[in-house]
């Protein structure tokens, strides 16, 4: 009984510390020294109340709502000509503000939910797994956002979704935990925290993914154009056989040599670039195997 | 009672209410809210406004029961302008009164 009646009573705390978190939130725009003044007087008047024996729920219920009373002090004190307005536009934000902590505490309640419920009987590092194929799945629609992306991207779903229930039922190690555990470091040590998981996340797919998509495609570009340096530089190089076969003017021979020449130059130029774009690649591969990595380990404490 | 309404009698009531005795904020607040049905809370701004414009001044006082409290008081300018509102509202109250009958 006096366990319950602490918890009531830290419950009603709460309750009142909850009041003057929303009305500081609210009392966007209003001059610092009223804003000073005015927490004061409501502080002073919770106190009395308290001593009238009034309850705090109480007194938080005659005194009235945070956004009511911020709506009030707008009008007295802001200098606004449309204060009604000013006070429709700051409820937007708060609402806003608060819906997306909602969110975001919601998200970390069910992520962290996850990782207690899997913690024990699975792979832990099949969260990271999941969280970097959906955002690499994610970008790539948003890239493309053609169909073709999106079947694709519902097959890799559908696979880890398949992948995923198989394992659970057998309890055996499936395809996608044999690569992620040959990709992912071998501690298994730490517990993976939800905080740390959003944060990768936001960070992943606002602005790492992005670079990550345009290196790839660098590279990509940078192999297209050496491939076809090489292929101009062969077709310079037939030319140049096939006008040395067929004229036979020896003053027009020396610089058909040399164009022969400078053609097997820009293939040997291209084919640096291939090599070049080939050593890029693999290591952007293990740079992307290093990065997925220290994920892994950030999201562990 | 419709709050625009409402709104323009809430000087009045502070200015008369403190012309007959010095009072501190949750007691007044109190009085009116009782009176009145506003939330209490939406008659502090009120009162700031109304020491802002030098109607009211306040001092602490020390209580034998919890903290000091905040009292507050009719400065001349608000003695004047009680008097002044109360007049008015008596006026008004004819008009009305007449239009009643």
């Amino acid at each position: 009984m006096e366990k319950f009646r602490r918890e009531n009573q830290q419950n009603i705390k709460m309750r009142k510390k909850e009041f003057f978190e929303e009305l500081k939130e609210y009392l966007i725009g209003i001059p610092k020294a009223e804003k000073k003044e005015m927490l004061q007087d409501y502080e002073e008047h919770f106190k009395i109340g308290k001593v009238k024996k009034r309850s705090e729920s109480e007194i938080i219920k005659s005194l009235g709502s945070p956004k009511q009373i911020a709506r009030e002090m707008r009008r007295e004190f802001s200098s606004s000509e449309k204060p009604e307005l000013k006070s429709e536009a700051i409820e937007t934000w708060v609402a806003t503000k608060r819906f997306t902590k909602h969110l975001f505490n919601d998200a970390k309640d069910k992520i962290s939910n996850l990782i207690q419920k899997d913690g024990n009987k699975k792979n832990d590092d099949f969260l990271p797994k999941i969280i970097f194929g959906g955002i690499i799945i994610l970008a790539l629609i948003l890239i493309f956002n053609s169909w073709f992306f999106r079947i694709i991207a519902f097959l890799i779903i559908g696979y880890l979704i398949f992948d995923y229930f198989k394992t659970d039922k057998r309890n055996k190690s499936n395809t996608l935990k044999r690569v992620v555990d040959k990709t992912i470091s071998k501690k298994k040590k730490g517990k993976t925290s939800a905080t740390r998981v959003i944060i990768s996340l936001a960070f992943n797919l606002l602005f790492f993914i992005w670079l990550w998509i345009g290196l790839f495609f660098g590279i990509l570009g940078l192999f297209i154009a050496s491939l076809t340096i090489v292929i101009s530089g062969i077709m310079i190089i037939g030319f140049g056989i096939f006008a040395l076969i067929t004229h036979s003017n020896p003053l027009t021979k020396d610089i058909l040599f040399s164009g022969l020449f400078s053609g097997i130059g820009v293939t040997i130029l291209g084919g640096l670039f291939i090599g070049l774009s080939n050593l890029l690649i693999k290591y952007y591969f293990k740079l992307t195997r290093k990065y997925i990595q220290l994920n892994s380990r950030f999201i562990r404490k | 009672m419709d709050t625009q309404f409402k709104k323009g009698v809430l000087d009045i009531c502070v200015l008369l209410i403190l012309k007959k005795k010095d009072h501190y904020g949750y007691e007044l607040v109190y009085k009116i809210s009782k009176d009145i049905s506003i939330t209490e809370g939406t008659l502090y701004p009120i009162l700031r406004r109304l020491k802002n414009e030098g109607y009211l001044q306040t001092y602490l006082k020390e209580s034998r029961e919890g903290p000091s409290r905040k009292y507050y008081s009719l400065t001349k300018k608000g003695e004047k302008r009680a008097k002044e509102l109360k007049n008015e509202w008596k006026n008004f109250e004819e008009k009305i009164n007449k239009i009643l009958k």
